[in-house]
């Protein structure tokens, strides 16, 4: 059985509503509706020419610009899987995922140091600038009919991190990009024609992907795409020079604004700023309210779910809650053993819902794990329900998210080992008021003494080995780890809990 | 105390000219410090004086000075 393309429905009433329209500002350039049509079909016309065909996976690597919707919907009108990742990964994380989804072309912004091959087949490279890859070799004008694909077709890809240190594929298919501009972009948010979309969260990620790709051509907004670093300044700046109605972002942003200003009072552009990535402290919510006059609409989402499926509601958001159920979702709150919870207890978050994805890929240990016979899918959050309202408690697996980020306990763990005055460490949640940050138990070896001097050290040989989000918040120095019998370390009992 | 919240920004790995020449006064967010540097400040702060800095608290310490008013009103 067949199913819309997602890029055809996205693109083509844009071409007959308002093809002169601006779709996206990115720095001084814009991009018409027409100019994306026509760049996204030279690109699906570049990859039949390669003998990329349908299914296959095309990984982008490119931070917010133009080449990021082009690429992506052009892979997506041809029938290609886009696979989409950090432009700031490491070459080993790439070379990594290139392998596990069997890329046969990587879209960046430049080569690779070291070629790649897959299977004994070459990894092709194309390289863009911030339009896309280069315009003589290819004509839009060659490009047939869009593919046709079938219902369980997937049409792009994302990369979650996992408690081990290795990132899982999580494939969707098209409904997933086009569900959510009617589920939360419509019935929620009420997005319209007439709004400029703003997202501070990168295309990359699937808050970022929705937000600044399938929101805005769903409903012929103007999109606002920003490349460079998201510090406060930059991105005052960009919201005062290009006025959106709609901003998104995460709860360390909407906390650097209202640090960074000076201000009694912050007049902004925007009708809504939505939260997602992590759990919207109230203290945020108030200040930010009283500086601007707006309410912060927090929603949780989740990769594997494509988007938000518990959120609040213009007009009604409450301080410190996620919201309520998006209707056309389910939840439950279970036990350890899986069965509900008593009404306003504890209980990890279980959700259901047509975004959600399959599998993992190349994972079906772990999807089996995750993805439960009944069709819901373990998120790992734990939640208080109260009045059909959801309130965060935490995480019920090592897992920590941070600056909206997952931060996985073994990644830092590893690079913390490898220091010379380490014997042993763990790494888990701490709090900071009433969000988890990593922090890090750390073993010393014999002889070794803890100083000012070795916790400045240990900073240092982090912050040159990982991203910033991921480096311990707090050392603390202990005499020996808590472990199981056999030898596993109980994070468990280390990590703190959310008050 | 200046000095002594200076030293911790130091601990907590900013830069040390940046370090050097931020005043007491000196919005810290953005320029000065990141939101990691920020969270690794506070936690440090908590953990030298023994105070509790909550969410509602950490919105409203933007420079140095007003660190060193909440740790001695904190500390008192």
């Amino acid at each position: 059985m067949s199913t819309p393309n997602a890029a055809v429905e996205l693109l083509t009433h844009n071409l007959e509503l308002h093809p002169e329209k601006i779709a996206y500002f990115c720095g001084d350039k814009e991009l018409s509706f027409r100019e994306l049509d026509k760049a996204s079909r030279r690109f699906a016309n570049l990859l039949q020419k390669l003998g990329i065909a349908p299914q296959e996976h095309v990984l982008i690597a490119l931070p917010d610009c133009f080449a990021f919707p082009v690429t992506f919907l052009g892979c997506l009108l041809s029938g290609v899987v886009a696979v989409a990742v950090s432009p700031n990964l490491s070459e080993e994380d790439l070379a990594y995922i290139i392998k596990d989804c069997g890329a046969r072309l990587l879209v960046a912004l430049s080569e690779l140091a070291a070629p790649l091959s897959v299977k004994g087949n070459k990894v092709n490279v194309i390289v863009c600038d911030d339009q896309g890859p280069a315009e003589d070799a290819i004509s839009s004008e060659d490009f047939g009919t869009p593919y046709q694909p079938l219902t369980d077709d997937f049409a792009y890809m994302l990369y979650s991190s996992g408690s081990t240190a290795k990132p899982k594929g999580v494939p969707h298919r098209h409904k997933s990009l086009l569900l959510p501009g009617d589920l939360v972009g419509k019935s929620l948010l009420g997005l319209t024609c007439d709004d400029v979309i703003f997202s501070s969260s990168n295309l990359s990620f699937a808050y970022g992907l929705i937000n600044s790709l399938a929101f805005p051509l769903r409903f012929g907004a103007t999109a606002v795409l920003h490349p460079g670093k998201h510090d406060p300044r930059a991105i005052l700046g960009i919201i005062m020079q290009r006025k959106p109605s709609i901003f998104f972002s995460v709860p360390t942003i909407y906390t650097q604004i209202i640090l960074s200003c000076t201000v009694r009072e912050l007049k902004l552009p925007m009708r809504l700023c939505c939260s997602a990535g992590e759990a919207l402290p109230a203290a945020v919510f108030e200040e930010w309210q009283r500086l601007t006059g707006l309410e912060i609409i927090d929603g949780i989402g989740s990769t594997e779910m494509a988007y938000h499926f518990i959120s609040n509601v213009p007009g009604k958001a409450l301080a410190g809650s996620a919201g309520m159920l998006v209707p056309g979702y389910r939840a439950r709150l279970v036990d350890d053993n899986g069965s509900d919870v008593p009404a306003g207890s504890e209980g990890s978050l279980l959700v259901n819902g047509d975004t959600k994805t399959p599998c993992y890929w190349n994972l079906p240990e772990k999807s089996a794990e995750t993805i439960l016979p009944d069709g819901f899918i373990r998120t790992g959050d734990i939640f208080i329900e109260r009045d059909g309202f959801y309130f965060y408690r935490g995480r019920n697996d090592d897992l920590i998210k941070s600056g909206a980020c997952w931060v996985s306990p073994f990644t830092v763990e590893e690079v913390l080992r490898s220091h010379p005055a380490v014997a042993d460490c763990a790494v888990a949640a701490v709090s900071v008021g009433t969000l988890n940050k990593p922090g890090a138990f750390v073993v010393l070896k014999p002889g070794t003494v803890h100083t000012t001097a070795l916790q400045r050290e240990l900073r240092a040989h982090m912050m040159a080995r990982l991203p910033k989000y991921m480096c311990p918040v707090r050392f603390r120095f202990m005499e020996k780890l808590p472990r199981t019998s056999t030898g596993k370390i109980q994070r468990f009992r280390l990590r703190e809990k959310i008050i | 105390m200046i000095n002594e919240l200076k030293e911790l920004m130091l601990n907590i790995g900013v830069e040390e000219r940046i370090v050097n020449e931020v005043g007491p006064d000196q919005t810290l967010a953005g320029r000065v410090m990141d939101s990691v540097d920020y969270t690794a400040f506070i936690v440090a702060i908590e953990e030298r004086y023994g105070v509790k800095v909550t969410d509602r608290y950490a919105l409203k310490l933007r420079t140095l000075n007003d660190f060193k008013n909440y740790i001695n009103i904190g500390v008192e």
